[in-house]
């Protein structure tokens, strides 16, 4: 293309100098202006051409053609509006080419940097050795500190543990491009279709589609619906289209993994698919039978209830909710009745054209006071007691996704307390009680230091998957206008010394919104006796 | 040949060249839009957008160029001083280059910029403000004789 650019370009110009030689002009005049044209045309080349940015990408083959994917640069054509939404998310940039204009900080490395992943809450950096294989740096880009930090930092890992290899190529390309095949121990460089979640990671394949579309006559005349040869997401049921955001945001594991480390999900799956054939949905009673062996405590993944602890892996919480697996029909919630991707906020991808608190009345009828808070307040809203924030990732507490009832137990933090830390659980089972929700009494666990808020217990006692998560809530402005904001701050000073970075991050972060402590609600005497019972268990969730 | 001939003569070849690539270039508009119903790769992919860009402006400028030299055939039977050679040469070297230029720049990329066939553009615009600063000139020119036989 480039000879052919270069000789239709010099054939005008020769055409251009012949039209100037045959000018009834003076020979100064045809010379100045052939002169003037060479130099325009020689300081216009001179000029530095725009950063087309790559220096090196992985060598991950971005193998667009191969099992009928087109690519999203394909889609533009047709869908430009909603190209331009996906353009605007956190799922394009989740993994890209390392340049100038993808990379939010510039880590040293004696190997070059070649891919990015991440660059909502924060950027991992990728260097690649001489098989192909990409390992991620030891430090990463933190958004909200705008500072590299250690890797260690940024995710839940014990305080001892050493720093392990985190490998690309036989985890996170499955989720992190589209139409991966890891190719792992093949001898090949793993191939992805496009790097980042993109158009066909939520439809399918869109190779037949494109071609058939391509014929103006087929697109006016020509069948509709399945016929179309694409899958969309919109018009599946909640099952289906709840598949397509699980087949990354759940928790599972392949049914056939070396299948799996050599062609990703690329021949089991396609959206549109139940996911259970081509992986098994993990669970505690999965973990338990051993169908499922993880280098992880299962106690690390799920509370005790079921619900998962980690953020990220909502689906896994969604099928646990009566809304989903007692739902029917229109009133089945799937991940789109509160989420879109083109009709979103980019930030959590809430749909715009109805609110959370719109999704669930659209079912359920709100009895007069059912709350128990005055309205227009956070605890009016449902999702403060339906769906708290008990899942954690990135340095936050994630809303959970499993749409349950405050409980006064243990088996997670409960919504209750998470918003009044000045109260005990005693205090939230009566409460519940007295509104005729729940008699939890049965259940009550029993205190090793008695009459301490539960917030406080939580925050010092527990495991560090919930110590993270109380370490969170302190920093909730609901929390802080219901509790009172004279006496956290002696509780987080002591959670800012904790054993693991990030509560240590979280409990500072939260600490900045309260002013000296003058007010000794928990004694010193109950504090230390907290953190000597503390959980000390090795605790590792790196979402 | 006289004056009036060789005007007369400058005219028609602007009035034959000025049809021609509007009937070429109104040509490549229907072709630009035969890519968009097709839904080409080649014109409409991400990939392909500083293609569609270049192509479009050289059917905008080719257009609009070759209307720029049926006026000048039309200045020309207004106000034959305007018919001067050299002028004519840099309207053609501008039709020629400003939209092959643009044209033959987006036939092969190089990521976000057009190869260096675009270089063409910027020469054939140094002909075109030549060209209309030439033609501007010769009403001055002619002031100035008109005056001057008013005063002999």
């Amino acid at each position: 293309m480039d000879a052919v650019s270069l000789f239709v370009g010099v054939a005008l110009f020769v055409v251009a100098i012949g039209v100037v030689a045959r000018a009834r002009a003076a020979a100064g005049a045809r010379f100045a202006l052939v002169a003037a044209m060479i130099a325009c045309a020689v300081a216009f080349l001179s000029q530095k051409r725009s950063d087309s940015g790559i220096a090196r990408g992985p060598r991950i083959v971005r193998d667009v053609g191969r099992d009928a994917f087109v690519g999203s640069g394909a889609c533009i054509a047709c869908h430009p509006s909603e190209h331009a939404s996906w353009s605007k998310t956190f799922h394009r940039t989740m993994t890209e080419v390392a340049n100038a204009r993808t990379m939010l900080a510039h880590p040293g490395s004696r190997e070059p940097i070649v891919m990015t992943t991440g660059s909502h809450h924060m950027q991992g950096y990728w260097t690649e050795d001489d098989r192909g294989a990409l390992h991620m740096l030891p430090v990463v880009f933190s958004r909200e500190e705008n500072a590299l930090i250690a890797r260690a930092d940024a995710f839940l890992e014990p305080p001892n543990a050493s720093q392990h290899d985190v490998r690309w190529n036989s985890n996170c390309i499955a989720c992190h491009a589209t139409g991966a095949r890891p190719a792992i121990d093949s001898g090949r460089a793993p191939i992805v279709a496009e790097l980042g979640v993109a158009c066909e990671a939520c439809h399918g394949a869109g190779g037949e589609h494109a071609a058939l579309e391509r014929n103006p006559f087929t697109r006016a005349f020509g069948a509709r619906g399945d016929a179309r040869r694409i899958v969309n997401p919109a018009k599946l049921g909640a099952d289906r289209s709840s598949a397509v955001c699980g087949s990354c945001h759940a928790y599972s594991f392949p049914r056939d993994e070396e299948k799996f480390l050599r062609d990703g999900y690329a021949d089991s799956y396609t959206p549109g698919d139940a996911l259970e054939p081509s992986r098994i949905i993990l669970t505690p009673g999965v973990l338990a039978r051993g169908d499922v062996s993880l280098d992880t405590d299962a106690r690390n993944l799920f509370w005790p209830d079921g619900t998962v602890r980690v953020g990220g892996r909502e689906y896994n919480a969604m099928i646990l909710s009566a809304c989903f697996a007692r739902g029917e029909g229109e009133k089945k919630i799937a991940c789109t009745s509160c989420h879109s991707m083109h009709q979103s906020d980019p930030d959590d991808q809430l749909r715009r054209d109805r609110s959370v608190q719109d999704a669930c009345i659209s079912c359920h009828e709100m009895p007069r006071n059912h709350s128990r808070h005055a309205k227009g307040s956070p605890g009016d809203a449902c999702v403060s007691c339906h769906m708290p924030k008990t899942s954690y990732a990135l340095r936050y507490a994630i809303r959970s996704h499993r749409i349950d009832s405050p409980r006064a137990t243990r088996d997670k933090p409960n919504a209750c307390n998470l918003c009044h830390l000045d109260r005990t659980l005693e205090w939230t089972r009566d409460a519940l009680r007295a509104f005729g929700v729940r008699d939890d009494a049965r259940d009550a666990p029993v205190a090793r230091v008695p009459d301490v808020p539960e917030s406080v217990r939580g925050l010092l006692e527990a495991d560090a998957a919930e110590r993270v998560i109380w370490a969170d809530a302190f920093g909730e402005r609901a929390a802080r206008d219901a509790s009172g904001a004279d006496w956290e701050s002696a509780v987080l000073d002591v959670a800012s010394r904790d054993p693991y970075a990030v509560i240590r991050f979280i409990a500072a972060r939260s600490k900045r919104a309260y002013p000296s402590a003058t007010r000794a609600l928990v004694s010193r005497e109950a504090i230390d006796a907290l953190v000597s019972t503390r959980d000390n268990r090795d605790v590792d969730v790196a979402e | 040949m006289s004056p009036s001939e060789d005007a007369k003569r400058i005219a028609r070849r602007h009035f034959r060249v000025g049809f021609v690539a509007l009937a070429i270039f109104v040509m490549l508009g229907l072709v630009l839009e035969s890519l968009h119903a097709f839904k080409s790769p080649m014109y409409l992919d991400v990939e392909s957008e500083p293609r569609r860009l270049m192509w479009r402006l050289a059917h905008a400028h080719g257009t609009l160029l070759a209307m720029l030299h049926v006026i000048y055939a039309l200045t020309i039977r207004a106000h034959a001083a305007a018919a001067k050679p050299f002028a004519s040469a840099c309207f053609t070297i501008a039709l020629v280059l400003i939209p092959g230029g643009f044209f033959a720049g987006g036939i092969a990329l190089h990521g976000a910029d057009p190869n260096a066939a675009v270089a063409l553009v910027p020469a054939g615009f140094v002909a075109l403000i030549v060209a209309l600063v030439s033609v501007a000139r010769s009403f001055g020119e002619t002031s100035r004789d008109d005056e001057t036989k008013e005063d002999s």
